[in-house]
């Protein structure tokens, strides 16, 4: 299938691209890898008038490297994460998760911004950037404002990027060198969509600790109560199970059907149990 | 229309072209380069797998405007590579390809793990092949055809990027 | 070899082969068996497990507090009728891992589904369990809107 008629504009700034985005007389896109929206109209699900590329906008391939967190720009891709080519926040646990993301000749084009943008509640990044407290950096004609990555997602795929805005980078807060981390991703063939996702950070110099659940039918769900059992205890698998339900069946805009109720539970326990093994 | 310079295969070539076009098709339809392969034009087959600025890309998914100033490389390319050479070699004795619809993306894609140094098992072969879909062989002589060419790569050039 | 084989026996050889085979594809669906009603101060236990076709072949025990009632098979459904007690529900399983084993407290006319999931080719971030070949089997309780349906259209292997 092939995808529909379409303009196409490769603006030279970030400035000169969130112009376009706001003065489109048609339906408007920005597409940076294009490995999500290309899919999407090559089937015809989507048929935008305007394609804006963002892809090579050096605004948004920077990266910054300060004290206490590493910015990303939108348009870093996974392979970069993946390669090392890029500072890594989370010693090591940002490029085995990008690692695991379908697979490398989509790496080498699609971005993180991109992920964050559409938030398809399997992905990787959405869950992730939520377990590390990053912050996202939204850029519009209003000028910048920056969101919690665990607030931006708040459905699936819905985000609280407004429409004349375009994700400028995302910032992540760097974990202590004795942070421990746990990632699990269940799905029946590599890098598809997971089934289920669980990642748990657990950094107690900087008093942080956060469960989070992706591919859970919504935007990345933050186990409250496991997360504090990881801290506090008791760590017994039990104890683990019984909170990890108890945080899935406590999450008002969801429901889990028992197979993927267990499965999440799975999931979850076996990336808890690689932070406290 | 837009128009776009773009190097395919070591050649400069100029073009006028309407946005909605593929890469894959650009080559395959403006270039007469038919070695690039559609299956299922979303991404997930493999087939229609190239080289943009040496790294592999889903063609199908790569709109050909976007590639202004970029170097495409295809399976009609690769004159003179050592790794090619040898998994074209390895692929033939090992009788790793029948209708060879998925082979030549699935030689850019071998390539691309040998020189990134991800197949040194078999584990780690069919791991790296996963977004590359065979119907015909089974993947058996394909990962044979594989370890073969990356273990002799490794011989010939220890110190090789 | 063929040359001393008489052709007639050949011939049925094969025929058997082949209604062997067919014999095992030719369990009804649960759903269009007439189960009889609970026994009068039992429970009832269902047991049910999809059917891919890249899934473990496998079909290991069943155990309610360790004795073994029954056998999972790929795709199939049965149930057993129990005293009501708890029990603790698991499946054999090579592999360990964390949510393998269902607790369930049985009260009599109660009728309860449990599923047996295998996750051998489900892969973890180390992509290493389908390579280990290792058969990891899970039993999870399913609540009966979830699971009738599903059990409804699996071959049905009997109960007790």
């Amino acid at each position: 299938m092939k995808a529909p008629a379409v303009d196409y504009m490769r603006p030279r700034t970030l400035t000169e691209a969130v112009d376009l985005l706001a003065h489109a007389s048609v339906e408007a896109r920005v597409i940076a890898g294009g490995q999500s929206l290309l899919a999407m109209m090559n089937l015809r699900l989507a048929s935008p008038g305007l394609l804006i590329d963002i892809a090579r906008l050096p605004e948004l391939l920077t990266v910054a490297d300060d004290a206490d967190a590493v910015t990303l720009g939108a348009c870093v891709t996974h392979a970069a994460i993946e390669d090392g080519r890029v500072a890594d926040p989370s010693h090591g646990l940002m490029p085995r998760i990008a690692a695991t993301l379908g697979y490398r000749a989509i790496r080498t084009r699609g971005t993180i911004g991109g992920s964050l943008a559409l938030s398809d509640p399997a992905a990787e990044w959405p869950a992730v950037l939520a377990a590390l407290d990053a912050e996202v950096i939204l850029y519009g004609s209003s000028g910048r404002r920056s969101l919690k990555c665990s607030e931006f997602t708040t459905g699936i795929f819905q985000t609280k990027l407004a429409d004349n805005e375009i994700i400028e980078r995302a910032r992540v807060p760097k974990l202590s060198a004795d942070a421990r981390c746990g990632y699990v991703k269940l799905c029946r063939k590599s890098g598809e969509f997971a089934d289920a996702l669980a990642v748990v950070v657990a950094d107690p110099r900087r008093g942080y600790w956060r469960v989070v659940c992706g591919a859970a039918n919504g935007a990345p769900l933050v186990l409250g109560d496991t997360s504090r059992l990881v801290v506090e205890g008791p760590r017994d698998p039990d104890a683990l199970r019984s909170a990890i339900g108890s945080d899935l069946d406590h999450a008002s805009d969801r429901h889990f059907d028992d197979f993927h109720r267990n499965l999440h539970i799975v999931a979850a326990m076996r990336a808890v149990q690689q932070v406290l093994a | 229309m837009t128009a776009i310079r773009v190097r395919i295969n070591g050649s400069e070539v100029a073009d006028d072209l309407p946005p909605r076009l593929s890469l894959a098709d650009f080559l395959r339809e403006r270039r007469n380069l038919t070695g690039t392969h559609l299956g299922c034009e979303h991404g997930v087959c493999g087939a229609c797998t190239v080289l943009v600025d040496g790294e592999p890309v889903r063609s199908c998914l790569t709109l050909a405007v976007a590639c202004d100033e970029r170097a495409v490389e295809t399976i009609e390319g690769f004159g003179g590579d050592p790794v090619m050479a040898a998994l074209r070699r390895t692929f033939h004795q090992n009788h790793a390809l029948q209708c060879g619809f998925c082979t030549p993306a699935m030689l850019i894609t071998a390539r691309d793990l040998i020189l990134r140094r991800r197949a040194g098992s078999e584990g780690e072969i069919r791991d790296g092949l996963a977004g590359n879909l065979c119907r015909c062989t089974g993947y058996t002589n394909i990962v044979t055809a594989i370890a073969e060419a990356a273990k002799e790569i490794g011989k010939e050039a220890p110190n090789a990027q | 070899m063929l040359r001393d084989l008489s052709v007639n026996r050949w011939r049925r050889a094969a025929a058997g082969l082949l209604l062997a085979a067919a014999s095992c594809a030719q369990l009804p669906p649960t759903s269009s068996v007439a189960i009889p009603s609970i026994p009068a101060g039992a429970a009832r236990l269902w047991f049910y497990r999809d059917y891919e076709p890249y899934e473990t072949l496998a079909r290991p025990y069943v155990r309610l507090n360790e004795q073994i009632v029954g056998i999972s098979e790929p795709g199939g459904a049965f149930y057993r009728d129990v005293a009501p007690a708890h029990y603790s529900i698991r499946v054999d399983s090579a592999g360990r891992d964390f949510n393998q084993v269902a607790d369930a407290e049985l009260a009599a006319g109660q009728e309860a589904y449990a599923k047996v999931v295998s996750l051998r080719s489900w892969l973890d971030d180390d992509n290493c369990i389908l390579w280990s070949g290792c058969d990891t089997f899970y039993v999870w309780l399913i609540r009966p809107e979830e699971a009738r349906p599903a059990i409804g259209k699996s071959p049905f292997y009997g109960g007790d």
